[in-house]
């Protein structure tokens, strides 16, 4: 219950930072790409709306993150407020876990307007989202959740914001190649050099698993019940992991 | 009620491959007994700002030991139970800016398990005890340092501790807030609660003070039992002659 408190006391800060400025972003770019389709008369105009939408929706949401973790590390780390929560009879788990739930709470918050924005825009093309359109955002909503747990397991022991927000950037971009990477070591003939990619496969986040849209089209995959019980148990336990590290780090920080 | 043993500390400056290590405390004890004031008084970067965060478990020490109420505190796994009678006040607390007075009180009252209407009666009575119940819909952010240093006295008495580590708490009032601060914490001691506070404004300490520790470099140079046998003036002449 008081983890629940702390996460919507961080989500009704961030919402007062007007972190929701992302949504307009969203809409204008939507409408305007919305009319330079139409106007265009292309045939797949609404399929067209759509990967730009969740594409949209993938970026801004990575950035809803990014500003999460500034705030959290700047407000309650650097400037200390949160030296008078913590001396009150609160664990630091709870702490951690409170604020990373209203992170998290912030991003669902802004995919379900973009959403919205989304599909009244398609209406609008006479388009409308198709179950894989619906996974796909679902798959975005994951892949906040990965970045989010590796974003505070950066601020529970880095002392510095901008080092804190590259290492969570540098990681995003490694996720989204590390499939690549393995099948690169695959290649390679050099032990050492395949036993580091390989482990590197493992250790961060796997972002090609969670493209199901991309990969809908390519030969030998298929979206199945089962891929989706496995992905998410995915991403529940490798965000468990990183953020049971992360509260083992915030454990030790002094204030 | 609280009790130090050997206290010590060293912080750990680093950067890039040289440490620098800056001694903190050198091995401090001291006793504070139930339903007084005690005054730690010292210059600034002493000591006094360590020893109470150590006791508040926001800083580890590499020796020696703390006890609140008989019970052995620990850093890495805090005593919920001792910190459900305590509260503390930072030197120039620092607040989130967009929350209100009044948010910023219930956010704390639910950490301490307080029903809605429960935060509701102790919100209205801590604001009006700092006389600052006309501002609670101000934004924290909005406030001056004065009002901020109110909501933090505020907040330290929502709970009713039995015990309180001010640090500082005098900083950033004018004269009618210290007037305020020194009779709230005499009323808290008439009370039966118990005051550890620091500061370096003697002639505060002076005025609420049971009992002083004077602290120097880490060290506790002097403890005077009973402050207010001195004659006015005089607990400044025994802090110049310990600290010179």
């Amino acid at each position: 219950m008081r983890i629940l408190n702390l996460a919507y006391m961080f989500f009704r800060q961030q919402l007062r930072h007007r972190v929701q400025v992302v949504v307009v972003v969203f809409a204008a770019m939507i409408i305007l790409a919305a009319m330079i389709f139409s106007s265009l008369a292309w045939e797949h105009e609404g399929e067209l709306v759509v990967d730009l939408g969740l594409s949209g929706m993938d970026f801004l949401a990575f950035m809803v993150v990014i500003f999460s973790l500034v705030f959290f590390m700047y407000e309650e780390l650097e400037m200390k407020s949160a030296v008078l929560i913590l001396s009150k009879p609160l664990r630091r788990h709870e702490y951690l876990f409170g604020h990373y739930l209203g992170t998290l709470m912030t991003v669902a918050f802004n995919l379900v307007f973009m959403l919205v924005i989304l599909s009244v825009a398609l209406a609008f093309l006479g388009a409308y989202l198709q179950p894989i359109d619906l996974f796909a955002f679902l798959y975005i909503f994951y892949k906040a959740v990965l970045v989010a747990s590796l974003a505070f397991l950066f601020a529970s022991f880095s002392s510095s914001v901008p080092l804190a927000v590259i290492l969570t950037v540098f990681l995003q971009l490694l996720g989204h190649f590390s499939f690549h990477l393995h099948a690169l070591g695959r290649q390679i003939t050099n032990i050492p050099l395949r036993l580091f990619l390989d482990g590197l496969y493992f250790v961060l986040p796997n972002y090609y698993w969670l493209d199901v849209r991309d990969r809908a089209g390519l030969p030998g995959f298929e979206f199945s019940f089962g891929y989706f019980l496995t992905s998410s148990a995915y991403v529940i336990c490798y965000a468990a992991i990183i953020l049971y590290l992360a509260i083992m780090l915030f454990r030790r920080k002094e204030f | 009620m609280i009790k130090v043993t050997g206290l010590a500390k060293t912080y750990i400056k680093r950067h890039l491959w040289t440490k620098r290590l800056i001694p903190a405390l050198r091995g401090i004890d001291f006793q504070v007994e139930n339903n007084t004031i005690y005054g730690l008084l010292g210059l600034n970067g002493q000591g006094k700002t360590t020893t109470i965060k150590i006791i508040v478990g926001l800083c580890r020490a590499d020796a020696g030991s703390v006890e609140i109420f008989g019970r052995r505190q620990s850093f890495y796994r805090a005593d919920l139970a001792s910190l459900r009678k305590v509260s503390y006040l930072p030197e120039l607390p620092y607040f989130p800016r967009h929350l209100t007075a009044r948010e910023l009180l219930d956010y704390y009252g639910a950490v301490f398990f307080m029903s809605r209407s429960e935060i509701s009666r102790r919100r209205d009575e801590v604001l009006e005890t700092v006389e600052m119940r006309q501002y609670q819909e101000m934004k924290m952010g909005e406030m001056s340092k004065g009002m901020m240093q109110r909501i933090g006295i505020a907040q330290a008495l929502f709970n009713q501790p039995d015990l309180l580590l001010l640090d500082e708490p005098m900083t950033g009032l004018d004269p009618l807030g210290l007037k305020m601060v020194r009779d709230i914490m005499l009323e808290l001691r008439d009370r039966g609660k118990t005051i550890l506070f620091s500061s370096h404004i003697l002639s505060e300490a002076e005025k609420v003070c049971d009992r002083v520790g004077i602290i120097h470099r880490g060290a506790l140079l002097k403890e005077i039992n009973d402050v207010k046998k001195l004659k006015t003036q005089k607990l400044e002449e025994e802090f110049i002659k310990a600290v010179s």
